[in-house]
């Protein structure tokens, strides 16, 4: 900001910025109003700023790259507190503040979300059963998808006395299935990894996983052990790796 | 893993009004699309699992928990790819396009819009980056940790390095 007088010293760039943004008070805006009144320096800079702010959100959106379809993996696990239904409701009214202002086909879209939203705050009867999001178990105990890119990831957090059991099979599909075909606990996935959230106290369940030959590289993360990399040639390949303490 | 405050249908809702910008924010912070798709699940995982004790907006909190995340996981990305000395080139998702020229110059630009975002630290980028998607200070100040009076500055800052490296020229601008 600028001294007391208003004259010797020009708007320090941080102040166009407020300026050129809408953040500036009243008064500090009729500040620096007045001085740009006075100062063609500054409104040089501050023109400047504008124009280079312009041009890289050009730049910005020419190099985007278009999102991908990718569906949400996240494993949703409901319950119900009061705290759930505080979020929820105050989620259904930005859904529909977000509905007002939306075109007509939208607008009917959100209004079904929020609809079936609400009732999950109100107890309504057609509340959803939690399920893998929409990542489709193909059988029992059983997770399938396509992973994205040539790398994939297989993190579980700490060592404990079970293991993973990686297969390279035919097609484009991991698939993770847990112990006689259990379903796993604790697993996320997401577009280039799975993760075992819940390592096991005790004998903890064995880990199938099959990646397609489609990947380049699987990388095996434990706890803080150093990074193991596989890499699979053929289908029929099977690595077994112990989480349990080093030897 | 703790149980979710959130339904199938609800998270499904905000996915699909968010997803896009905050894979768009991702994938400019990180150059990397790949990771970006995993910035953006993450998130909303973790939207799932721990969200916030106030209703405070779900953008604004998106966007923050997004910020950590890629700082985090660029970094792990960047030592595990160093450690498996992984072949595969992490450019930018490739769109494939009838005129190879186009494409080409089109991954010209975003190596050097890369390049040139990947030189400012990572705050500095993420404040500038929001301020794309529209945030006001206050809530980017809220993100990475600041006042809302400091981010005029390190807007001001962000941009005038990013012309720089970019090099802007008075035409351009």
């Amino acid at each position: 900001m600028m001294n007391e007088s208003n004259e010797l010293t020009h708007i320090d760039a941080g102040d166009l910025v407020r300026l050129i943004d809408g953040e500036l008070s009243l008064d500090d805006r009729a500040a620096l109003d007045s001085h740009l009144s006075r100062c063609r320096d500054c409104v040089a800079r501050r023109e400047a700023v504008r124009g280079q702010a312009s041009a890289i959100r050009e730049l910005l959106r020419s190099a985007d790259v278009t999102p991908p379809a990718t569906p949400l993996r996240v494993a949703v696990a409901p319950v119900k507190t009061s705290a759930a239904v505080r979020w929820r409701a105050a989620a259904v009214v930005a859904l529909v503040v977000a509905g007002a202002v939306a075109a007509p086909p939208v607008r009917a879209w959100i209004a079904n979300v929020a609809r079936a939203a609400w009732s999950s705050v109100t107890g309504g009867k057609n509340r959803p059963v939690s399920q893998f999001v929409p990542v489709e178990p193909g059988e029992a105990g059983a997770v399938s998808f396509v992973p994205v890119g040539s790398t994939f990831t297989i993190s579980v957090p700490a060592p404990a006395p079970a293991r993973v059991i990686v297969e390279a099979v035919e097609g484009n599909r991991v698939s993770v299935i847990g112990s006689r075909g259990q379903p796993v606990p604790g697993l996320v996935v997401l577009p280039s990894e799975v993760r075992f959230t819940q390592p096991s106290g005790g004998s903890g369940p064995d880990y199938f996983v099959r990646v397609p030959l489609t990947l380049q590289s699987i990388n095996i993360v434990i706890g803080g052990r150093s990074l193991q990399t596989l890499r699979p040639v053929t289908a029929g390949e099977r690595w077994t790796v112990p989480l349990g303490p080093d030897r | 893993m703790s149980g979710s405050l959130f339904d199938r249908t609800l998270l499904g809702a905000l996915y699909q009004q968010h997803h896009e910008e905050l894979f768009r924010y991702a994938a400019r912070f990180t150059g990397d699309a790949d990771l970006a798709e995993d910035v953006v699940q993450e998130a909303f995982l973790r939207l799932s699992e721990r969200p916030p004790a106030q209703t405070e907006a779900i953008r604004a909190w998106l966007f923050r928990a997004a910020t950590t995340i890629a700082i985090d996981t660029h970094r792990t990305r960047r030592r595990r790819t160093a450690l498996a000395e992984a072949g595969a080139d992490r450019l930018p998702m490739a769109e494939q396009g009838p005129d190879p020229a186009r494409s080409a110059e089109r991954a010209d630009l975003r190596r050097r819009v890369r390049t040139a975002l990947e030189q400012l630290d990572a705050r500095d980028r993420a404040v500038l980056l929001m301020r794309e998607e529209g945030f006001a200070h206050r809530e980017i100040a809220e993100a990475v940790g600041t006042t809302t009076k400091s981010v005029g500055t390190m807007i001001a800052r962000a941009l005038g390095k990013l012309a720089r490296h970019l090099e802007l020229t008075e035409s351009d601008v």
